[in-house]
């Protein structure tokens, strides 16, 4: 009776927050876990009027149900971070023109910070849809030089988003492998695993593929590349419309003990293909009832 | 020769001619070619344009008067990982600082004001200032301890920490100079470099850049070639706040700065122009203010500026 009476407030929790357009709450309550999904048809199309009934979901290895819904378009809150390492840096010019392609293809209402890692990890302190500053960021703050911490500058764009609302996606530009493994690893996958920040990666064909392309599918985020003379506008415009088009799905987790678990979801039929995180963390406070 | 300078100041209403007119006290600094102070300058050396308007120059002086100095040091991570020269005089694994407390001594301390103030800053992610220090050795020693030891590297707000360093010196008595010493490899920054600048002009400070960092070419996959110039925003912001700009090739190669480089920096500002100037009431502020100075024996590093108060 109780987790009756928890799904219905979640629900109109839930259904509160998403009257309001762009304004999805994510984090209802301790009892619910939310998480975000796009789905593509067989020949790789954004698909993004799916009903609820059509999803599955298996959490910690038990079905559950889809007890909360949306796929109204969302804002984009993204931290695009760029590989300015010694290997990227004769694709400067190319790494500029592609980020000023994702700029263009932002709504007024999308949010954007732009940072870099390689000699230093540095992300601008503004979180805007302001052009001009984003520009001036683009222009003015990427240097070429150094190693390659992409785990650290993972681990720092996402914390700069960890106190903003709704879907929050961290994009990252890079041609290869980190050059740092260990606990920086460990921490960017629990820190997006934990606060459901999605990884988009976006490489340069002819890079190294295994790290990036690991983050992007384990949080749920997605992958791409681009040639070198590739014009890149309408694939960052579909990048765009990709960050912003998410299934919402909640649902009641089976275990209630605070730990990470396999989350795996589907849809019924049609041949297409999800991509969600793949791993979610319980409520604690004992087992449910 | 023909030097371009500018600066801002002070601003007292009058009547000339019967013409509502304010006077205007820029500070003016000027180098010779070896970026010594040119000394000797008259009234009749000196042009002066506000809002594109030529003003006479009215008197100059040259009297040092009290200066606030803010060593303000990058320490972010790129400057941090540059590797020791090989040539460096000191040997391939010299350790030895940007700075120490004896060139401090020699450079600004031996012919400070009495009123002078002394600051140090540094930056690597965020900025920290000490000061101001007591103008003796053991002091320094302290801070520059404190100021150049090697900490975890992080980004370089260059800009946001000018502006602070700025307004920590802003309401000092006397004439303020910023030595910023960077390889202008700037990012992370909330401001601007012109919003910077433009602080940094309203505080009446002047930055003079001690360039620590290298240019490149890099050739792009697309057989084009990207030019990274941190140096060229370095320029600007030195010439926009009336500072001075120096690389210097000893100190890139030994990773070391001179006493005699940092006294000529400081000298500059400690020894700069008061030029005295008339114009007439009613131009929309802010102005552009350009001065040019025409003598055979100075070549100018410097300035131009671009506030009027």
């Amino acid at each position: 009776m109780k987790l009756v009476w928890q799904i219905a407030l979640l629900g109109l929790a839930l259904s509160a927050a998403l009257s309001a357009q762009f304004q999805p709450v994510f984090r209802a309550s301790t009892d619910l876990v939310s998480v975000y999904a796009t789905v593509r048809s067989r020949e790789g199309r954004l698909v993004t009027n799916l009903p609820q009934e059509r999803f599955r979901i298996t959490a910690a290895g038990k079905p559950v149900g889809v007890v909360a819904f949306s796929n109204e378009p969302q804002a984009i809150t993204a931290a695009v971070i760029v590989d300015m390492s010694g290997s990227m840096a004769s694709r400067l010019l190319w790494i500029k023109r592609t980020v000023r392609q994702f700029f263009d293809a932002l709504n007024p209402i999308d949010r954007v910070r732009l940072g870099s890692f390689g000699s230093e990890v540095a992300l601008s302190p503004h979180l805007t849809g302001d052009r001009r500053i984003l520009d001036r960021v683009l222009e003015e703050e990427l240097w070429p030089g150094g190693g390659t911490p992409m785990w650290e500058g993972t681990v720092a764009a996402a914390e700069s988003l960890i106190k903003e609302a709704g879907l929050r996606s961290v994009v990252i530009i890079s041609d290869g492998e980190p050059s740092s493994f260990g606990a920086w690893r460990k921490e960017a996958y629990d820190l997006l695993t934990r606060e459901q920040i999605l990884v988009y990666g976006i490489n340069q064909r002819g890079g190294g593929l295994g790290a990036l392309r690991g983050l992007a599918d384990e949080t749920g985020g997605g992958f791409v590349e681009l040639t070198p003379n590739e014009q890149a506008g309408k694939t960052m415009a579909q990048v765009a419309e990709e960050l912003r088009h998410r299934y919402l799905l909640g649902f009641v987790p089976p275990v209630r003990d605070g730990r990470m678990h396999d989350l795996r979801i589907t849809t019924d039929g049609g041949g297409f293909t999800v991509r969600a995180q793949r791993k979610f963390t319980a409520p604690s406070g004992g087992a449910q009832r | 020769m023909t030097i371009r300078i500018i600066a801002l100041v002070l601003t007292a209403s009058a009547l000339v001619g019967g013409q509502a007119s304010r006077s205007r006290t820029l500070i003016v600094s000027v180098a010779n070619q070896d970026g010594t102070v040119a000394a000797g300058l008259t009234d009749r050396d000196f042009t002066v344009e506000i809002g594109g308007v030529p003003v006479t120059a009215v008197g100059v002086s040259q009297i040092a008067e009290p200066l606030s100095v803010m060593l303000l040091f990058d320490r972010s991570a790129s400057v941090l990982s540059v590797p020791p020269n090989p040539s460096s005089p000191f040997g391939p694994s010299s350790r030895r600082a940007l700075l120490d407390a004896g060139t401090v001594s020699e450079a600004i301390l031996r012919s400070r004001h009495p009123s002078g103030r002394e600051y140090f800053g540094r930056f690597s992610g965020f900025t920290e200032f000490r000061g101001p220090v007591a103008p003796n050795l053991g002091a320094w020693l302290e801070v520059l301890t404190w100021g150049l030891a090697r900490v975890p590297g992080s980004s370089s707000p260059i800009w946001d920490a000018v502006s602070d360093a700025a307004k920590r010196i802003e309401r000092d008595p006397g004439r303020k100079l910023l030595v910023l010493v960077t390889d202008g490899r700037s990012n992370a920054n909330a401001l601007s470099l012109e919003d910077a600048a433009r602080q940094v002009v309203r505080s009446g400070v002047a930055v003079s850049v001690i360039d620590i960092g290298y240019r490149e070419q890099v050739r792009q996959e697309d057989m084009l070639v990207a030019a990274t110039r941190p140096d060229r925003l370095l320029n600007w912001l030195a010439e926009a706040t009336g500072g001075h700009y120096i690389t210097d090739a000893t100190v890139l190669k030994t990773r070391v700065i001179p006493a005699s480089l940092l006294g000529n920096v400081v000298d500059l500002h400690r020894y700069a122009y008061s030029v005295l100037t008339t114009v007439p009431v009613g131009l929309p502020a802010p102005q552009s203010v350009k001065v040019h100075v025409s003598h055979t024996a100075a070549t100018a590093r410097t300035a131009a500026f671009v506030e009027v108060r």
